[in-house]
């Protein structure tokens, strides 16, 4: 009877594992959430405090921001984000930059009016492609419409050879354009402010 | 409303590290397990075995670190549990059949030694695609040699027929598929082709009943892959491949131009092919009569194309019941071709159906793993190179599960990992190395600015017209970025 005994738990054992194996597999994929994060966006007043936490305290920033997204819960990837004054930076920060330096679009206009991104190291191309980094849903928007790339710690707008040209505040921009804090880029329908 | 954020990814090589050792220790129990139940004591080579297989699993781990450290943890892990469990169910059997069928008794050697080829040959592509947006180029040259791999068994003197299909190609003492390497190369070139198209094909054309229908010469491909698809259903009568690549064909044109009216198109098409191919061939007529009833004495009992093979699996499936016999203690063998197309069907009666559903979950888990690696990584051609081979695989399942368990007529395809057969398991090991590889693209962080050269992007306004008048004198194209 010992070795029906030892058989049994064997047979059971194994399956046990096997699904022990899955439930590990699903605990790693929980964990895994990687990609773009859309979040609500918070009241006026919580981002201000954001904000002022970001100007406060920017050593501590890098560690903050991987952890950030990730210590949301993956079921709800939109909406539901906890009220914590978490700060909210650019992914990737350059040391020497100008006080006056932009860090990030909001979309102020236009049918993604309340996106807000944060300005990329690796320039932010705007535009109707699936490859841009803001993708406009804007008939009047050309597939790659303009970028937005550093250079010296400064910030330029920079027209693709767009169809219906980039207007940075009233002017159509003829070259790279240096951008400060507080402007608006025009394209299309759409209308992005750049902030600190 | 909304902030945009990326959010970087945990490497998870620790992690994979520890699936992978539980997955290891799976393979191994099972093989221990069987030998027990048969001899009574360990197999002689359990040591050799065990530190063979480690030592392979740990290699591809230590180059996934090396060449690919952001690759998903998941999907290797997942691979080598499968292909285990698929050995030692196939020493199982081989032990058996060294009793009643000597002919099959070498299959777990010959399984043992594709094993190695298949994860050297996954291991060779993470080390040579460096980065999946080169395979692109070969779009073409994909494409001709994809189509040469359908037709190849056709040519009398290298392709030979067996169990009613001629898809094998014999070479010296090697037979090989290799309609199974060409799911790989025309994946690849429907991605390049689709990238590069797609527009065509999702915008322009007219409006019928609220489905936007594709312009007649946008349907250039799909009629290719249908007229393909068609005629290895007809000259080498192998129902399961015609249904994978057809699948795969509109799956990819359904991804890339987001129109349901692909969908709508090919399944007509499909639907009116089998219509066909059901009047003219009577294989396929034999076909249905087995799913539809399958335990009628005179279907029961015809030879050839009998059901009795189905049969024999559904009641391996009852005998196993929720819990399964035990590894090696049940009969699968019973079954004709246990260890191949009704591979599933001898792991659902000892492993029972706990076991059955585990092991299905592991293919949903590395199915999803393929598309989640499609939503993350941000060219367009990589995106449907995942989801195509993401969908291949998880297609090959359903055929194959969804055959032995009567939900759709049984057709010749290999489960992947688990079946016995060497181009499969050696394909299937390719497209786990691509998806390792996109994976490791669409998780990796964009890089920093210290490494990547701002220089160029802008150019002064002088520079800009100096590279635009030598562009007019030269009349070369000189590239001005952007």
């Amino acid at each position: 009877m010992g070795g029906e005994l030892a058989v049994s738990l064997l047979r059971l054992g194994y399956l046990l594992i096997l699904w022990l194996f899955v439930l590990f597999a699903l605990l790693v994929l929980r964990r895994d959430v990687y990609g773009t994060t859309i979040m609500r966006r918070q009241a006026k007043q919580s981002r201000k405090s954001k904000r002022a936490s970001r100007t406060q305290a920017p050593e501590a920033r890098p560690l903050a921001r991987v952890q950030a997204p990730l210590d949301l819960p993956p079921a709800t990837p939109v909406g539901a984000y906890p009220p914590a004054p978490a700060p909210i930076a650019p992914p990737v920060r350059v040391s020497a930059q100008h006080p006056e330096a932009p860090t990030r679009l909001v979309v102020t206009n236009g049918p993604l009016r309340g996106t807000t991104l944060p300005l990329l190291a690796t320039g932010v191309v705007m535009g109707r492609s699936a490859l841009a980094n803001l993708v406009l849903d804007d008939e009047y928007a050309s597939g790659r419409h303009a970028q937005i790339v550093q250079q010296g710690g400064e910030w330029y707008l920079e027209d693709l050879g767009s169809t219906n040209g980039t207007y940075l505040g009233r002017e159509k921009i003829a070259g790279p354009t240096l951008l400060r804090a507080g402007q608006t880029i025009r394209i299309g329908n759409t209308t992005v402010e750049v902030l600190r | 409303m909304a902030t945009v954020l990326p959010a970087a990814p945990r490497r998870g090589r620790w992690a994979e590290l520890f699936l992978l050792l539980i997955a290891l220790l799976l393979a191994f129990m099972a093989y221990a397990q069987v030998a027990l139940a048969l001899t009574d004591k360990l197999p002689a080579d359990m040591t050799i075995y065990c530190a063979g297989f480690t030592a392979l699993a740990l290699a591809a781990h230590f180059v996934l670190r090396w060449r690919a450290p952001y690759a998903d943890p998941v999907i290797l892990p997942t691979a080598v549990l499968l292909n285990g469990i698929g050995l030692a169910m196939i020493y199982r059997l081989a032990a058996r059949y060294e009793i009643t069928n000597p002919s099959f008794a070498n299959i777990a050697t010959k399984q043992l030694i594709w094993t190695i080829v298949g994860v050297v040959a996954a291991v060779a592509t993470v080390l040579a695609v460096r980065d999946h947006r080169t395979l692109r180029r070969y779009t073409y040259t994909c494409m001709v040699l994809g189509l040469v791999g359908l037709v190849i068994p056709l040519v009398p003197g290298i392709g030979t027929e067996a169990y009613g299909a001629q898809i094998w190609i014999h070479i010296g003492p090697l037979s090989f598929q290799p309609a199974e390497l060409s799911k790989i190369l025309l994946t690849i070139f429907f991605a390049g082709y689709l990238v590069a198209n797609r527009d065509a094909m999702a915008l322009a054309g007219p409006r019928v009943l609220g489905l936007q229908l594709p312009r007649f010469r946008d349907l250039g491909p799909i009629a290719l892959a249908w007229v393909v698809s068609l005629g290895v259903l007809v000259f080498e009568r192998d129902l399961g491949t015609s249904l994978l690549f057809f699948g795969l064909f509109v799956v990819m044109l359904y991804v890339a131009t987001d129109r349901p009216s692909w969908i709508v198109i090919g399944l007509l098409a499909f639907a009116g092919g089998v219509a066909a191919a059901y009047r003219l061939f009577g294989h396929i007529q034999a076909r249905f009569q087995i799913w539809l009833d399958p335990f009628n004495t005179e279907v029961l009992n015809r030879n050839p194309g009998g059901s009795g093979q189905l049969v024999q699996g559904l009641y391996g499936l009852g005998n196993g019941g929720l819990f399964g016999t035990g590894w090696g203690r049940g009969r699968p063998d019973l079954t004709p071709l246990a260890f191949s197309d009704f591979i599933i069907t001898s792991l659902g009666e000892e492993l029972g159906l706990t076991g059955l559903v585990a092991i299905l979950l592991c293919y949903l888990l590395l199915a999803q793993r393929g598309f989640r690696t499609a939503i993350g990584i941000r060219d367009g051609f990589g995106k449907l190179l995942a989801t195509g081979l993401a969908f291949a695989l998880a297609f090959q399942v359903f055929v194959v599960v969804g055959g032995v368990t009567r939900v759709i007529p049984l057709t010749g395809l290999t489960t992947p990992f688990l079946a016995y057969g060497g181009s499969s398991l050696v394909s299937n090991w390719i497209i786990v190395a691509l998806l390792l590889r996109v994976s490791d693209g669409a998780r990796r962080p964009p890089p920093t600015t210290s490494e990547i050269d701002l220089t160029p992007v802008i150019a002064s306004e002088a520079e800009r017209r100096e590279a635009a008048q030598a562009a007019d004198q030269k009349a070369t194209q000189v590239v001005v970025r952007p």
